[in-house]
């Protein structure tokens, strides 16, 4: 989905600068949101499709974008999808303005729709929502606080207040030192299915970054999640990633990369996994035009399974 | 002398417990006694028993000993030959899919890059040549180089070098 993408075009107009603060070094202090946690390693990996898809992307102006997306599939239903994105006029750097709006809906009017907008200087408010056959299937409201050297989060997801029941997470990260950070999350959840009514889980996290290394760890009552990310160099980056589920007993380790060629437009990220499945993705820009070609396909050599999707984007 | 007559009608060495009639010969002498009105037909039976019995002069331990290391070793070359399929497959079908699409892509990119570094050593030679008039409109079809340079090239002998006008 494009959150952050300003159709391309005329710069934004410039925003009229918001308070007597020059420029926030405290931004730079902050140690990001705590499910980005792990983001560095995360993004190494690739993500996977099935099947056919063509995306076009068009751009009505600085702050509007369309995309129409058309699916084909064995496993998923095919169809097509609209989506639109709006991007607001406050500027908060080169890539962030907000309030953001994105909206995804169906023919058969299955929604999912996304808001976020940034009040101040520091708090940032998130709401999401997915219908679908008429019902909603997922809702979410979050607020961020964004302090100095430290980052606290509040969500509520899927709150439904005639039948009681709902899921409440706090977050909080704190930055100890320039390379450490720490912070737990708090996770409450009642409604009439849970044994007992109410169910909370308490998880701690850390993580540290070298100079060109990332190692970080979530352990709590889901689980152990260690994540390790490595710039080997310009154009080779790569990740390790164990994570363990308690509820489900199973534990996967897996190792990516992630290959960037510049001069030949193409990222290129592989994955190996503990339990024999590999998978990898390929970006390639065509370059005098606008296209993007994105392959991708995993096979498990233990089920023997082979699935491939080939993607298409037009702008 | 005898007033009952032992006759001898050779019918209880046939039996099957005639051993006890006979004490006197060792069972292979019966055997070897018998071998001489066996004839070819017997032979290969013979001598495949003949071996076997060979093997009985090695003690029991030599013996199941070395039956274990044949089996064993036949084992061993049938599992190794399996595995090694399995490795084989599993390396090189991991191999396509992680490894083939870059590899592909950077040689497709060392050959455009060594493409284009001869068109511009061929280009060199061509130098400061003045713009002729009824070439000026191929101008508009060129792409500048980041030079301020700019190349065109029709034909494969015939290259422009024009400098780039502003």
């Amino acid at each position: 989905m494009g959150n952050t993408v300003v159709a391309s075009g005329a710069p934004p107009p410039p925003s009229s600068p918001s308070s007597s603060t020059p420029d926030p070094p405290k931004r730079n202090d902050n140690p990001g949101t705590f499910e980005e946690i792990h983001k560095s390693t995360k993004d190494v990996f690739p993500n996977f499709f099935e099947g056919g898809r063509l995306m076009m992307q068009r751009g009505l102006s600085n702050h509007f974008q369309v995309t129409h997306i058309i699916n084909l599939s064995s496993t998923d239903p095919s169809g097509y999808r609209f989506g639109a994105t709006y991007v607001g006029s406050k500027q908060l750097g080169p890539a962030e303005s907000y309030p953001i709006l994105l909206g995804d809906c169906d023919p058969s009017g299955n929604v999912s729709a996304n808001l976020i907008h940034q009040f101040g200087e520091r708090i940032r408010a998130k709401a999401a929502a997915q219908i679908q056959r008429s019902k909603y299937q997922a809702t979410k409201l979050a607020a961020d606080y964004m302090g100095d050297d430290f980052t606290a989060s509040i969500t509520l997801g899927n709150i439904d207040v005639l039948k009681g029941s709902g899921v409440v997470v706090g977050h909080y990260l704190q930055k100890i030192t320039k390379s450490t950070s720490l912070g737990s999350e708090i996770a409450y959840q009642c409604g009439p299915m849970i044994p007992g009514g109410q169910l909370a889980v308490v998880s701690l996290a850390a993580r540290y970054s070298g100079e060109k290394w990332t190692a970080s760890g979530t352990l709590g009552g889901a689980g152990v999640h260690a994540c390790y990310y490595q710039k080997c160099s310009d154009q080779l980056q790569m990740g390790v990633e164990f994570e363990t589920n308690t509820r489900a007993q199973k534990c996967v380790a897996s190792i990516g990369y992630q290959v960037d060629i510049p001069r030949a437009d193409l990222v290129f990220r592989g994955v190996v996994d503990s339990d024999w499945n590999i998978g990898s993705t390929l970006e390639k820009k065509l370059s005098p035009l606008p296209f993007t070609l994105a392959l991708c396909g995993q096979f498990s050599h233990t089920e023997n399974v082979f699935r491939m999707g080939c993607a298409f984007v037009i702008g | 002398m005898a007033t009952i007559e032992e006759i001898d009608s050779g019918m209880e060495s046939l039996r099957g417990d005639s051993k006890s009639v006979s004490p006197e010969l060792p069972p292979g002498a019966k055997w070897a006694h018998e071998a001489d009105d066996l004839d070819d037909e017997d032979l290969d039976e013979t001598l495949t028993e003949r071996l076997v019995g060979l093997s009985e002069m090695f003690p029991e331990s030599v013996r199941t000993g070395s039956v274990k290391l044949a089996s064993w070793s036949a084992q061993a070359v049938k599992s190794l030959y399996g595995f090694s399929r399995n490795a084989v497959w599993v390396v090189f079908s991991s191999s396509i899919i992680l490894f083939a699409p870059v590899v592909f892509e950077i040689e497709r990119a060392k050959v455009i890059e060594s493409q284009r570094q001869h068109q511009r050593q061929v280009c060199m030679i061509w130098f400061y040549l003045d713009p002729v008039p009824q070439w000026e409109d191929l101008l508009h079809q060129e792409r500048a180089c980041r030079w301020g340079w700019v190349f065109h090239h029709r034909f494969d002998e015939i290259v422009l070098y024009v400098p780039k006008l502003s």
